[in-house]
């Protein structure tokens, strides 16, 4: 319970100083909107009274004050209500640029260990949630307290009595609602896991539609969702009465109280204790009081519920980032430029192990300004680890890389990766045009800069050739684009970069030959301006190279 | 005239909801009776007469009791009455899915159709269950309590009259404004995201090339950007609901200052305004429910419109013919002749195209990417129809065959290999679903994916993620082939994968296939020259159509 309400808090410090601006915006949404359902309620008794005394004159006056006072009332009821979108959508806002920025921020091996689309929907969701106890949740807790309050107030004043006959049949009401609630949740449980199921499934038959067709298994999977949606339909029976149950006390409950309400009202007139204007009022607003008084602890465990996906949220905030050097806590010296650079990159007796696996053990390779190297081996030796610790995306265990004549151990990570242009195997594009993707090699490229960078990676004709040109969109990861034609473009980004060595990994394995050829011809243009390193493994991309460094499993 | 297989279904259970409406309508009369009873009382009371208590009681205590069982049975009876009807068109709608032609799964991709079985089937549960039911409710309640209303007073009633529909337009015209401002609100929110999740998917291209802060810029200015749209949002939407309120307030005030007038006159009683009053309270709710219902349900019937465009899609033809002698000795196995085939009219991919296999040859496609060739498989496993020209297979016109026993003639290994999210064993079992372990295991051996296997912690029982994650390209392709061991089909089509395998898997697949391929006529997707080696004839799929080349010496000296 304190966890909770500590949770509760820290999600509410989200917010800063503005929480209060936000609290005081549930205040006025809450005064506002109760204020006037009062007033209304408060004509009805006016023209009761008026016609029962037979004091016609007071009718325009009660009449226009009141307008008056509910007009205001809403007025102030919108202004409360702007503030709190505005600021339950800001306190989202800067929560996804926290998170994006942790994001980013991760030490590499996190991605490797967790599924991006999975880490993404998952935080999308999360998050999602969290945004809600600011833009709902939270709100929809507090305001039916905070009404019944404005409520109960004239309904106390007009007639204590009868609202306190009133009330205690609605805490009847309450309890009905709660004991119901409990298999209502349970229920709605196990339907949505059914559901879930059926989800699942569903995606599996439309995914692997080619083999369900091609199987004679694939029609007993129909036959398994059909028999889910029959099992669903049957569960769904228990909700039902409950549901019709609930439905039922509240419309009959409606009835009862009319005539709880007759009873009294009519025994507390005869005794004097009240009017019948004032019965009037109480009646109409009854109605509003009664729901927000059914609505107090039906929130409460939602809004509870919500809390534990903030508390995912901190805890991903709290994840541990990529140091900004992995071997010192002490300030980076800056990276020399003119150091010693006959060798461009050079790693000596490097040790690397992920976790229990050794991966390098004490493995040397030098390489020369100028020179065209390529990396080969059979899969699994450790090739793609060269390029990722070149990149300064895991520590090294033993040894020492020097990249332009500075020690990896010396610099801060970002310097080391100015080193490098690359060019990933897969060459991830993001949403945006041809263009801007390409300047994300330098951001602050011109056109002219990148259409000779295009140019050089033998990209510039097939984008002229496009309806849009460079401002033709890529498409999500660049789908709209075939294999070759985005590795270009990858390579035309490392190329405008312009860091002395060009790293590539695997850049032509998935390409038909055709787009090898155009790959290879850019490579061509650039050897011997640029220092490459391909890590590959066919022949076509091995004859390219000056010097063929061979790696052997450990 | 379309035919709408949704008023079908609910039309098949018509007795629910009239039920339903019936029952309702029954509460309403009680709700009613219960204020006559009160405004009499009431009456009494004023005039000074001595109240008991006895002469009404009994009366309210009847109503209650019916007005609590009418409504439960009502919502039971709605309740139920959504369910069978979505559990009856969810069926139609998965056997539609396995029925239908393949090139809807080309247009739509499977998050939305899974949208459209799920949130758009349990919208027209909701509308079925809840909306239909309170629409005819809240209508009939008008009716009721304005009948109720003019039996009162005439005057008031033609007040209530004029004045609510004026209400009710003006309400849903400020609806539908709010509904194209949230519109763009899911846009803004749907940008944040796609920022987050490119910048993550992305995340090798921006370390390696420092955009961090680029991608922090850019996520900073659409958050501003969906403040700022909410604050425009919020201003309207909550004007929006400052008018609607005032608005609804105005029949009430007119109608009180009126009923104050007819009191004055003396045409009214108090004990009468009293009970309109009472009435008008309720008469308000249900007839300020019923734009919103209307809005509702506009919404749930898109959501079964879309639904419909399922079910009216075209099927596969070939279903159930029941003929099922497949001709194995028949000696040419597949032919084309003469096939045009596009995926849409004006694209066509295949035109006139022509070639024979005959049985047990190992035959190659060569050509560039995007010319054709994984057409040409789909087209052999009849997931789409070709537009001119024939298609026969053992000799009969494809047309005519009972396309799943057609198919049982494939085992069809796929460029991206799907898996179901399964245990290995079940995903290989999918080839013959009765197989032993033995033979499991046997096929396993065959396809060269057993040791792989057995050096996982769980072996066979090893679950593979969604769209098998966890293995690489070659590993999910020799488990596609060990399941086509097991499905042991006479015509083996093969669509190599194009992505990188190294040379050591390489060949352990290459020994794979050439096991496989014993026995068997076998057609072969290929992207590397090693392949197609021992292809017994080679086909080149070149400006929309299949040529023959001959031999792979013969090819080779085409292409030098």
């Amino acid at each position: 319970m304190n966890s909770t309400w500590k949770l509760f808090c820290r999600t509410m410090r989200v917010m800063g100083k503005r929480r209060f601006l936000y609290y005081g915006a549930i205040a006025g949404m809450s005064i506002g909107m109760g204020m006037f359902s009062v007033l209304s309620s408060l004509m009805m008794k006016g023209v009761v009274d008026i016609s029962q005394s037979g004091d016609y004159q007071r009718l325009t006056v009660t009449v226009v004050w009141i307008v008056a006072a509910g007009v205001v009332s809403l007025i102030v009821y919108r202004r409360a209500a702007v503030v709190y979108n505005v600021e339950a959508k800001r306190v989202y806002g800067n929560l996804y640029e926290k998170i994006l920025n942790l994001e980013m921020d991760l030490p590499y091996a996190y991605y490797e260990k967790h599924h991006s689309g999975e880490m993404m929907s998952k935080v999308s969701y999360d998050l999602g949630r969290m945004g809600d106890i600011y833009g709902s949740r939270f709100r929809r807790m507090i305001m039916p307290f905070l009404e019944v309050i404005v409520y109960l107030v004239p309904m106390l004043v007009l007639s204590p009595q009868l609202t306190l006959c009133l009330v205690g049949v609605n805490v009847v009401m309450l309890f009905l609602n709660m004991v119901l609630a409990e298999p209502f949740r349970r229920v709605s449980r196990e339907l949505s896991g059914i559901n879930s199921s059926m989800t699942r499934k569903l995606s599996d038959i439309l995914q692997g539609m080619e083999q369900v067709r091609m199987f004679a298994h694939g029609r007993e999977t129909v036959q398994e969702y059909i028999r889910l949606s029959q099992k669903y339909a049957k569960k769904s029976n228990r909700k039902i009465l409950i549901a019709s149950g609930l439905e039922s006390g509240n419309r009959g409950f409606d009835l009862l109280c009319s005539l709880v309400f007759l009873a009294l009202g009519v025994f507390f007139v005869q005794r004097g204790f009240t009017t019948l204007g004032a019965l009037a009022a109480i009646y109409t607003l009854y109605g509003s009081f009664s729901f927000q008084f059914l609505q107090m602890n039906r929130y409460i465990p939602e809004l509870v519920a919500y809390l534990t996906y903030a508390q995912n949220i901190f805890d991903l905030l709290e994840e541990k980032r990529e140091e900004k050097n992995w071997y010192t806590q002490k300030e980076c010296f800056q990276a020399d430029n003119d150091a010693d650079d006959t060798w461009m990159a050079a790693m000596d007796n490097v040790s690397f192990s992920y976790g229990d696996k050794v991966v390098l053990q004490n493995y040397s390779m030098r390489v020369q300004r100028g020179e065209c190297v390529a990396l080969t081996g059979s899969s699994g030796c450790g090739k793609t680890t060269v390029s990722k610790l070149l990149l300064g995306l895991y520590p090294i265990d033993g040894g020492t890389i020097t990249v332009v004549g500075n020690s990896v151990r010396n610099m801060s990570n970002r310097d080391l990766r100015d080193f490098f242009a690359y060019v990933p195997q897969e060459p991830y594009l993001f949403e945006g045009s041809i263009l801007e993707n390409i300047r994300m090699g330098k951001l602050c490229a011109s056109t002219d800069e990148i259409v000779e960078a295009a140019k050089v990676a033998n990209a510039h004709t097939f984008i002229m050739n496009l309806e849009n040109g460079y401002d033709t969109p890529v498409g999500e990861r660049g789908n709209r684009l075939s294999g070759g034609q985005r590795q270009r473009i990858a390579i035309a980004r490392a190329i405008l970069k312009g860091a002395p060595i060009l790293l590539m990994d695997e850049a032509t394995s998935a390409l038909d030959n055709e787009s090898e050829r155009l790959v290879n011809d850019a490579l061509r243009r650039l050897r011997g301006n640029k220092t490459i390193i391909m890590i590959a493994h066919r022949t076509s991309t091995i004859q390219m190279a000056d010097r063929v460094c061979s790696m052997n499993p450990i | 005239m379309k035919k709408n297989v949704f008023l079908k279904n609910m039309l098949h259970y018509w007795y629910m909801p009239l039920c339903g409406i019936l029952l309702t309508s029954v509460l309403n009369f009680a709700v009613v009776r219960g204020n006559e009873v009160i405004s009499e009382v009431i009456d009494q009371l004023l005039a000074g007469q001595e109240i008991v208590f006895g002469s009404f009681l009994g009366e309210f205590a009847a109503l209650t009791a019916i007005g609590f069982a009418a409504a439960f049975v009502a919502a039971a009876v709605s309740g139920k009455y959504g369910v069978l009807v979505s559990a009856r068109y969810r069926q139609q709608v998965i056997q539609k899915l396995y029925r239908m032609e393949y090139q809807y799964f080309d247009e739509h991709n499977s998050a939305s159709v899974i949208n459209k079985v799920n949130a758009d089937l349990n919208e027209a549960e909701r509308f079925l269950g809840e909306t239909l039911v309170m629409l005819a409710a809240d209508a009939v309640a008008v009716v009721i309590y304005a009948n109720y209303v003019r039996r009162l007073n005439a005057g008031l009633f033609l007040m209530a009259l004029v004045c609510y529909p004026l209400v009710l337009w003006i309400a849903n015209r400020l609806v539908r404004k709010i509904h194209s401002l949230t519109m763009t609100y899911r846009e803004k929110s749907d940008a944040i995201t796609s920022i987050a999740q490119d910048a993550l998917n992305g995340i090798l291209v921006v370390r390696s090339f420092g955009l961090e802060d680029y991608f922090q810029d850019k996520m900073h200015t659409a958050t501003l950007a969906l403040v700022d749209n909410e604050e425009k949002r919020a201003r309207v939407s909550n004007t929006a609901v400052l008018i609607r309120k005032l608005i609804q307030w105005i029949p009430n005030i007119l109608c009180a200052i009126y009923a104050v007038v007819l009191v004055m006159h003396g045409k009214l009683s108090v004990g009468e305004l009293l009970a309109f009053i009472l009435v008008l309270s309720k008469l308000v709710e249900s007839f300020m429910g019923l734009p919103f219902q209307m809005v509702d349900a506009a919404g749930s019937i898109v959501s079964i419109q879309r639904v419909e465009e399922i079910l009216r899609t075209r099927e596969e033809g070939g279903i159930s013919r029941g003929q099922s002698v497949s001709q194995p000795e028949e000696e040419i196995v597949l032919a084309f002749d003469n096939l045009t085939f596009g995926y849409s009219e004006a694209q066509t991919v295949l035109e006139h195209a022509q070639f024979e296999v005959h049985r047990g040859e190992n035959v190659a496609f060569v050509g560039e990417s995007g010319g054709g060739k994984s057409t040409i498989f789909h087209l052999l496993c009849g997931f789409y129809r070709a537009q001119k020209g024939t298609y026969r297979l053992y000799g009969r016109d494809f047309a005519e065959w009972d396309i799943d026993k057609a198919r049982e003639q494939f085992a069809l290994v796929s460029q991206n290999v799907f898996l179901f999210p399964a245990s290995i064993e079940e995903n290989i079992r999918y080839g013959r679903w009765d197989a032993s372990g033995e033979e499991v295991v046997a096929a396993c051996k065959e396809a060269e994916i057993h040791d792989f296997i057995e050096s996982l912690p769980m072996k066979y029982q090893t679950i593979v993620g969604e769209r098998g994650a966890m293995l690489s390209g070659g590993q999910r392709q020799r488990i596609a082939i060990a399941r086509a061991i097991l499905k042991n089909a006479p015509i083996l089509l093969l669509d190599e994968p194009t992505s990188a395998i190294d040379e050591g898997t390489e060949k352990e697949i290459q020994r794979a296939i050439a096991r496989v391929r014993q026995g068997r006529t076998c057609l072969t997707i290929a992207h590397r020259l090693s392949t197609i080696q021992d292809a017994d004839w080679i086909f080149e799929v070149k400006n929309k159509k299949i040529e023959e080349v001959g031999t792979y010496e013969q090819y080779m000296e085409t292409i030098l």
